[in-house]
């Protein structure tokens, strides 16, 4: 009997699909690069993290110490605090401190104690000598004594406020002035 | 296999957003929290370094020696003697003294600052004072008065003149400031004392207290409030 070779109706072999093989490529390196990124990046943070606890703990540990140690020395803050405090107030009292004393020298050039009635110095510095001469030549001398001081640079907005004659024939001459003190 | 590999994919991506993620927003409040505690105790070693150094003993010298130029209450008692010494050295005769706001001799803690006194940053006691001598004498008292380290602040002078003898009113300001009650927290950070406090400290020292004025004639006691207010 001649040996009859039969047809094989089975598929046997599979057609290539070139695109299914591309994105069963594309899958497998994502789904590669999905695990890697997962555990690289676990890692990461995990090592991260850790790293940061211990650091933490470690800095939270020394911030009690030197707390403890800054509350021990409360007595020695208090003290600095009550000295800086003091001098700043210190500092703007000198700051705004006025020296009158110049201010007699320079009334002193103006009228002897004999003719001085009054001197007033108010809040605004602005000082009011009232005085009592015997003539008109004493009154002009006192007012050029004034203008003097003006000129120099030691008062400033010199001002006549009254010039008068009493019953004694005295000149009642008062004068104001800002002294450059 | 594809399916094995879409379920990779998305087991890593579910890993990824559940897992990763919320983990790194804990690391990265971490890292907040680190640097805090960084700056902390930075500030800290700085404060402990800054104490340490400090003298205890000399800081309670300068406290005490600028609380005798600005007490910590009224003082109403130096306010007096260093009137008292101050007309006696300037040969004067103090003739009156009165306070415009003597209010309680304790210091008024809770009374509202005025202008002046939140310029100047201290409460202000005004003080005046009546003085009879001669010309010279008064000039004297009033440069002696902003001389002496109890501080006064001249704020008006009238000056009467009959025959050699001179009266003079004068109206000064003392101040006085209170204490510290409580010290910051302790992350409030601290200076030293910088040069100018220093020399603040020393210029106070330099000034005579009332009861050390030459030619005074007067026995005078001077009192600086609580001689130790952080003393147990």
């Amino acid at each position: 009997m001649a040996h009859s070779e039969g047809i094989n109706l089975i598929v046997t072999t599979v057609e290539r699909n070139p695109e299914l093989e591309n994105i069963t490529m594309i899958l497998q390196r994502v789904s590669y690069g999905g695990l890697i990124l997962l555990i690289a990046s676990g890692a990461i943070v995990g090592g991260l993290f850790g790293f940061l606890t211990i650091q933490r703990d470690a800095l939270t540990n020394t911030k009690n110490d030197l707390s403890t140690k800054i509350a021990q020395q409360s007595t020695k803050e208090g003290l600095l605090l009550a000295v800086k405090e003091r001098a700043a107030v210190i500092k703007k009292v000198t700051g705004s401190q006025r020296q009158i004393s110049p201010l007699f020298d320079q009334i002193g050039k103006l009228a002897a104690p004999g003719p001085l009635q009054t001197i007033t110095f108010d809040e605004n510095s602005t000082v009011i000598v009232a005085t009592s001469l015997l003539s008109i030549q004493d009154a002009s001398t006192l007012v050029n004594s004034l203008m003097t001081l003006v000129d120099t640079g030691k008062a400033q907005k010199p001002k006549l406020v009254s010039l008068s004659l009493n019953k004694q024939g005295m000149i009642q001459l008062t004068v104001s002035f800002i002294p450059v003190l | 296999m594809q399916i094995r590999m879409g379920a990779v994919i998305l087991a890593s991506l579910v890993g990824i957003l559940v897992g990763v993620v919320p983990f790194a927003q804990k690391t990265v409040s971490l890292w907040d929290q680190y640097n805090s505690l960084q700056r902390d105790v930075s500030l800290l070693q700085n404060k402990a370094a800054i104490l340490q150094l400090l003298d205890e003993n000399e800081l309670r010298s300068d406290a005490l020696t600028l609380a005798s130029a600005v007490p910590p209450d009224k003082s109403l008692d130096t306010v007096m003697t260093t009137l008292d010494t101050v007309s006696g050295a300037a040969s004067v005769t103090l003739l009156d003294v009165s306070l415009a706001k003597p209010g309680s001799i304790a210091t008024a803690s809770a009374v509202k600052q005025s202008a002046a006194e939140k310029k100047i940053g201290s409460n202000i006691l005004p003080v005046s004072v009546r003085v009879v001598g001669s010309f010279d004498g008064i000039k004297k008292f009033v440069s002696l008065v902003t001389s002496v380290r109890r501080m006064f602040q001249i704020q008006t002078l009238g000056v009467g003149f009959i025959g050699d003898l001179a009266s003079a009113q004068i109206t000064l300001n003392a101040f006085y400031f209170p204490y510290p009650t409580t010290v910051g927290r302790t992350l409030t950070a601290i200076t030293e004392l910088t040069e100018e406090e220093k020399n603040i400290v020393a210029q106070m020292t330099k000034l005579p207290l009332a009861s050390v004025i030459p030619e005074s004639t007067m026995s005078a006691t001077v009192s600086v409030g609580k001689a130790d207010p952080f003393s147990l």
